[in-house]
Parts: structure tokens; sequence; C-alpha cells
């Protein structure tokens, strides 16, 4: 089995079920917050010796993770409805247990999981503009300044680098491969660079290109529009999945 | 330049401010209750960071500082914030430089303990586990469930078992007894960690850079932080050495998870196997200093130092805390050894 796990709204992961079915995945299934927080009879086992989680979906099927072969991974959040029902002076315990919760057990899924989680992002790292600029510059890609000082709202650190009207291609890079937007070999192997310095499998990377062909790093993200990838992309993904149950 | 940022009154910062007076560095504390009277900016230019931070109406560039200690509080639980309106402009300029600061600390081309980053593995114990086994270390068998049936079936499994937080959450370890079962049902709103009780000896070790400071804890407590409430006598803490190649495996497992300065937390159980059920990466070790006399402020002051390149300055001819044992400076016998290579949990308490 394979599984999607994504926001309720996340279209991407949608499109990516279908597209991995078409190519001949065998059970593809898409698994979204909301039937994550509905679930019941969570078990996760952890020791030296193994990991493993097991629920009952709303549907009435059990999901084990002995059956997962691989997980294309988009959930940004730990669903926290039932932190939300808590009494008040439980409530902030309750969220933090439940990310917690889903962080250990969503590493632990299965072998190959694009993107896996980390603490900072449950489909990979949330990173801070600083932090960009520091991985980009260090990848080889044209990233402008990043400047921040106690006058700025912290949110300034989240909004891409490059500002103008200049318009924005996205590349998108699965392992060592870049799809979407057509860049020069020079920017897809920055893309790779960056992906693999950020310790994500996939990844969105957005440019400003300007009219004499610079193109400048202005943001990434490990939720990309796949579409934008098309079948190359879903193809590649495939394989990606399947490695692991090959391996 | 060392930079601290924290409470100075606050006991680890206290500690080490002052081995940093002790030793002769050199160190600019910034009391975020002065947030007031701070200001910073810094940028990330073609990979280089800059920047400036003012304080009392210093300035001091950004690159000068080779090291930081970092034990800042919320800002927004200061007493100078915490009853101002979100919007307020002071309480506005607190979140700000406490953001642009701890952004700064993350990307500073510096010595940072600890940068936030790899403090986040600690957000999830069970998840934290899994990075710890790749070490080499045993963890418990744990279950997290909503489950009461499977709960019900892992106590079977074990015997006994202990509850805690899975979060960063500070929460007291209890055994799961006979009134707990009896609500077992509250676990379906929310998945609680569960784990098969392990005898032994808890060790507590603090890691900084390379020295390790080993303590053993003896108490009849499960949670021996509150040993006094579980079981009416204190904890004893007392100093121990540890083999070579344990030693060797805390240090590499701080490093790995990105940690100058941990405190691991292992229990040796009687047939020498080494648990290890956590890394605190921002460990309070004043508590195991004021009942051992373990130099672990020292070595924090020291490994502060080092990266700033002076830890030499005014030091030399003094024995240094290393993980060989702690400084030998009033001619006492050097702690027993641990147990040989093949018995690597094998502790022995220090005269």
């Amino acid at each position: 089995m394979y599984l999607v796990l994504s926001d309720d709204t996340d279209w991407s992961a949608q499109w990516a079920v279908t597209q991995l079915a078409q190519q001949g995945l065998s059970d593809v299934r898409w698994i979204t917050s909301r039937m994550l927080a509905y679930s019941s009879r969570w078990s996760h086992h952890v020791d030296h010796e193994r990991c493993e989680v097991s629920c009952w979906l709303p549907d009435g099927t059990r999901l084990h993770s002995d059956q997962v072969s691989g997980v294309l991974n988009r959930l940004s959040h730990a669903p926290l409805d039932s932190a939300a029902m808590a009494v008040p002076g439980d409530r902030d315990y309750a969220m933090q247990e439940l990310g917690a919760f889903y962080l250990s057990w969503l590493h632990g899924l299965a072998t190959r999981t694009v993107n896996r989680p980390t603490p900072q992002g449950l489909c990979g790292r949330w990173m801070h503009a600083s932090e960009w600029a520091m991985l980009a510059h260090a990848s080889g890609l044209k990233t402008p300044v990043y400047r921040q000082s106690a006058a700025d709202s912290p949110e300034r650190g989240y909004a891409p680098l490059a500002a103008g009207e200049l318009p924005r291609r996205q590349v998108i890079v699965l392992g060592e491969q870049c799809f979407g937007a057509i860049a020069p070999d020079d920017i897809q192997a920055g893309c790779v660079k960056l992906a693999r310095a950020a310790e994500v499998d996939l990844l969105g990377i957005d440019f400003a290109v300007s009219d004499d062909g610079i193109w400048t790093f202005s943001s990434a993200t490990a939720l990309p529009h796949l579409p934008d990838g098309g079948a190359p992309l879903i193809s590649a993904l495939a394989d990606h999945l399947q490695q692991a149950r090959l391996s | 330049m060392i930079l601290l940022i924290g409470i100075p009154s606050e006991t680890p910062m206290r500690m080490v401010r002052e081995q940093l007076d002790r030793l002769g560095g050199n160190y600019l504390m910034f009391n975020q209750r002065h947030f007031a009277s701070a200001d910073l900016w810094f940028e990330v230019r073609d990979g280089v960071v800059d920047g400036e931070f003012r304080l009392h109406g210093h300035r001091y560039p950004l690159a000068g500082f080779k090291a930081v200690y970092t034990r800042a509080m919320d800002d927004g639980a200061l007493p100078e914030c915490k009853d101002l309106a979100p919007t307020d402009p002071q309480r506005l300029h607190a979140r700000g430089l406490h953001d642009a600061l701890m952004r700064w600390s993350e990307v500073a081309p510096a010595l940072v303990i600890n940068r936030c980053r790899p403090m986040g593995s600690n957000s999830s114990k069970p998840y934290q586990a899994q990075l710890i086994a790749r070490h080499g270390f045993l963890t418990p068998p744990t279950l997290v469930s909503s489950d009461p049936d499977q709960v019900r079936a892992f106590l079977a499994q074990h015997g006994r078992l202990i509850y805690k937080s899975a979060s960063a959450a500070r929460s007291i370890v209890e055994t799961l007894s006979e009134s707990d079962l009896a609500r077992l049902d509250a676990i379906r709103w929310c998945p609680t960690q569960f784990q098969a009780f392990v005898e032994g000896t808890n060790l507590r070790v603090h890691v900084v850079g390379d020295r390790v400071y080993p303590t053993a804890i003896a108490s009849e407590a499960v949670d021996y932080r509150y040993a006094a409430r579980q079981s009416g006598t204190p904890a004893e803490l007392r100093e121990v050495e540890l083999a070579d190649d344990l030693a060797q495996q805390c240090i590499d497992l701080a490093r790995s998870l990105g940690l100058s300065f941990a405190g691991i937390d292992l229990k040796i159980t009687p047939d020498d196997q080494v648990y290890c059920f956590e890394v605190n990466p921002s460990p309070a070790f004043s508590y195991y200093e004021a009942n051992t006399g373990q130099p672990i402020s020292e070595g924090l002051a020291r490994c502060l130092m080092e990266a700033d390149g002076k830890a030499h300055d005014q030091t030399d001819g003094q024995a240094e805390a290393t993980r060989d044992g702690p400084a030998n400076e009033l001619n006492e016998p050097p702690p027993p050894r641990a147990g040989a290579t093949a018995q690597p949990g094998e502790i022995k308490a220090a005269s």
C-alpha cells in the first residue's frame, strides 16, 4: 500500500493519488488530516528493535505500518481536533502531546517517506528566510541579501527573499532530478544541492527570473504544486516510492 | 567574546558566569529584562552573517561573538512584558528583538549552546528514541496509544509500566497503578505514552563538547526529580566514571543530535545493559553540580572560552575537567574507573 498524507484541501495530493494509480502503483490511498483526526485506537510501538503504528480509520479499515510500502507526506500540521476539545487547562498540553505523537509515528511509518517529518515541520523543515539564504548561497544559487532587525515583525522571515515584479518560476526537485520550470543546468545543479542541504527529497524552489535570464533564489517549500511537475514528476515519484520495496 | 543570553540570577546561568569570571572569560551578559535598552540587526549577504548588537548604549559587532550560551526564557513571560497588550510597542520590540537574536544565533558562525534546531528532537520523546537507537543504546519498550485494550496488553506483557509526557512538556513520571487503570478510557482523546519499567540505576550524563560528567542517582522513586514526594526520601547523587566506550557513545550521541551540551538520561540494569531514555538539550545541570561538586559549569565555561579562543590564557597549569574525570586540584584521589570495556554499563561511586 502507498499512502499520500495531506491536509484536507491539498489538491496537489489528490492529483498525485490519481496520477500515481495511473502509473501502476497498487493501492494508493489518500489519507487526509481529517481522517487521521477521527481515526481511533492508535497504537505506536517504539523500542530499539522496532517502530510500528496502527490505527482504525473512520471508514472502519485498519491501517498498519507493516502494510505501507511508501509514503508521500504532505501533512503540514498534526490535526489537533481532539485537543481542541480539551478543557482550557489541558489544551496546550494535549496539543503538544499530539504534535509529539505525530512526529514520532510519521518518522517510523515507512522506510521510503517523501518527505520525512522533522521537529520543525511534519513534511520537512520549515526554514526561516535567513537559513534559506545561507543554504541557497552555499548551493551556488544567486541569493538576495536577507536583513532583519528588532523593528521587523517575525513574520518577515517567512516572506520570499526576492521582492519585485519579476516573473516567478518554480523548480521542483525530487531526489537528484528537477521538474517544473526549465532551468539552466547550473541552476538545476544548485537546486539539487539545496534540497540535499535542506534534507528533503521533494522541494519546490521559487526563483525570480530577470529579462536577461538571471535566476535569483526567492523561497522554497516542501509543499510544491505537484501538477507543475506533470507526468515526468509523477513517473519519478512512482519510481522513488517503489525503490524501498525493491531494496 | 562570549554572549550570554538569559536571566543572570537563574542558577545555571549564574554558575556559568561565575566560572567565566574565575577563568577570565571575556563575555557580555544580555539580561533579557533589559530588552528596552537593547537593539539588534543582522544580515546574510553572500553566505556571510554580519550585524550589530546594541546594549546600554554600547555597540557590539555580531561577528565578534564567537560563542553563545543561551537560556532565554519566553520573552512574553518577562515581568516587563507579560501584562502588556500584544500590540504594545514595548511588547513588539521585545518580540522583534528576541526573534532577531534567535534567528541570528541559528546561522551565526559561532559555537551556540544550543541552537534551536537540534534542540527540536526533544520535542517528541518517542521520535528522539528512534534517533537514539541508531547509536547502539537500548531504548525501553514504549507504547503511545489511545486504545485502553492495547495498554492493558502491554502491561500484561511487561508487568510494570510507567507513563509520562511524549512531548517536551514537563511531567512527573508515575507508575501505572490500579487507580490509573480505572480511568484509562481518558486516553481515547489523546494518545498517551507508556513505557516498560526498567530496573536499574539512573545515570545522568552531562556532555559538554567532548567532556562527560556522569552522575549516578540512588532513589526508590520512579521519578528521582520528585523523590521526596514520591518515596519520602530525597535522591542521593554521586559522581561516577564511565567506561571509555560508554563515554564515547554519549559524546557521539550528543554530537549526532547537533548538541554541544546535553543531559543524557541512562539506566544501567543489574545485568549491565545500558538503556537511554532521553537526551535533554537544555539541562538544568545545577542540581547535579550542587549535589556532587562535578565541575559542569566550569566545563561549559571552558567550552565557550575555547570557542572564543581564550581557553588557556589564564588557566595554564590548572587541571582540566575532561571525560576522564573532574579536576584534581585538591590532590584528592581520582574517582575509581568504571568497568572494563566488556562491561560498559558498570559504574562505581567516587569515594
